[in-house]
């Protein structure tokens, strides 16, 4: 079926990249934008790992894996755990900014909060 | 109607994106795999080889992975504590 | 499993996205790392699935409902008459034509709407929480004590009329604190 061997980690992971570009496109509101990062995010680390993903290997995990033929990548994988850390820095120092922002502001929705910096401006 | 304009402007371009990746040619054999796989457990001991590349290949990625984290916890103290401060006040 | 998977991510991510309510959008977006992290797992990577489900999914998901708490919430207390003597019927929330038209209110705002129901008369509520609303429901009329320096309760009242709830149902009480 042609549908079913669209659907992979790949093209599932460029949907998912344009969907947070979306978000933070027509959506005005400032926890939005900071949810769309977080989805663009995991399209990213999900491509990093899909790529030439072989569906027959096994996770690069034991001492014997040289023996087998196929095994999964293992500095993606690597890189991708430092990528979800990253991840969630960006995501915690936003969510604080954002709080901050609309403790002065009084506002969450970007085009207020410029309205309201003009004005004070 | 904005939001349509958007949407379909990225539909667009992301199915330019899908049938473009498509057409990308498989590479060469994964020797950088290749190479981890048959010498982690030699060189380091580790049975996962992901950990052997997290924190011996490449351990400078994971420091400074985590210096990034520790500013970000700084930042995030920074901030809640100036904010404390104007609710006292 | 793989594919069923990856398009539950992708409806999460169009419903995080796509929803007004700001707890929903988040507890979308915890599903969708979950469903993300399983993905990771079947694609061969234990570790990251690991890592995305206890950081991905749990951290950053207190972290986005602790920075919702810290952001305005609309609290409503609630107190009806009719139902003070059957304790257990305040439990079941029911949606009056009046929660409704404040969910909507409160969604134009932009705030998170919050109902307490409670037996508590308009000082007490006061004391504690001085932004909050009571509604008092007695013999079909309702009305709303708010402090007149709340600058919602206007935005509330010409809600309600262009709404077209029923002027004659309703009345606005603002209490003045020196009248306590």
């Amino acid at each position: 079926m042609i549908f079913e061997s669209f659907v992979d980690g790949e093209t599932i992971s460029v949907v998912l990249f344009f969907i947070g570009v979306y978000g933070i496109c027509a959506r005005r509101n400032i926890l939005k934008s900071i949810i769309s990062i977080g989805i663009m995010q995991a399209a990213i680390i999900l491509f990093f790992l899909s790529i030439k993903a072989d569906p027959a290997a096994v996770p690069p995990i034991g001492a014997n894996i040289a023996d087998y033929a196929r095994v999964a990548d293992p500095v993606p994988q690597a890189l991708m755990i430092t990528a979800i850390v990253v991840g969630i820095s960006v995501t915690a120092l936003s969510l604080t900014m954002f709080v901050n922002l609309h403790h002065k502001y009084g506002s969450s929705n970007w085009n207020k909060v410029k309205r309201k910096r003009r004005d004070i401006d | 109607m904005r939001r349509m304009l958007i949407a379909s402007f990225l539909g667009i371009v992301a199915i330019f994106f899908l049938f473009y990746a498509r057409r990308i040619p498989p590479s060469e054999p994964m020797v950088m795999a290749q190479y981890y796989i048959n010498n982690a457990f030699h060189a380091t001991g580790a049975p996962n080889s992901v950990t052997s590349v997290y924190l011996f290949y490449r351990y400078y990625d994971t420091l400074f992975e985590t210096m990034t984290l520790f500013f970000s916890v700084v930042g995030v103290v920074c901030m809640s504590v100036h904010r404390g401060a104007e609710d006292n006040e | 499993m793989l594919t069923g998977s990856l398009l539950f991510s992708v409806m999460m991510a169009v419903l995080a996205i796509q929803t007004r309510k700001m707890r929903n959008a988040v507890i979308y977006l915890c599903a969708f790392s979950l469903s993300m992290s399983l993905v990771y797992l079947l694609y061969h990577a234990p570790d990251v699935a690991l890592a995305e489900a206890v950081i991905g999914s749990a951290i950053s998901t207190i972290l986005y409902l602790v920075a919702l708490q810290k952001y305005k919430i609309l609290t409503f207390f609630y107190r009806s008459e009719d139902t003070e003597v059957r304790d257990e019927h305040y439990q079941e929330s029911r949606k009056t034509p009046l929660i409704k038209l404040l969910e909507k209110f409160s969604a134009k705002q932009e705030l998170e709407l919050q109902i307490i129901h409670t037996l508590d008369h308009y000082p007490e509520i006061n004391e504690k929480h001085p932004n909050a609303f009571l509604l008092e429901e007695a013999e079909g009329h309702t009305r709303i004590y708010g402090h007149p320096e709340n600058n919602l309760i206007d935005a509330l009242e010409d809600f309600l009329i262009k709404e077209g709830f029923p002027k004659a149902s309703f009345t606005i009480v603002k209490v003045e604190d020196t009248v306590l």
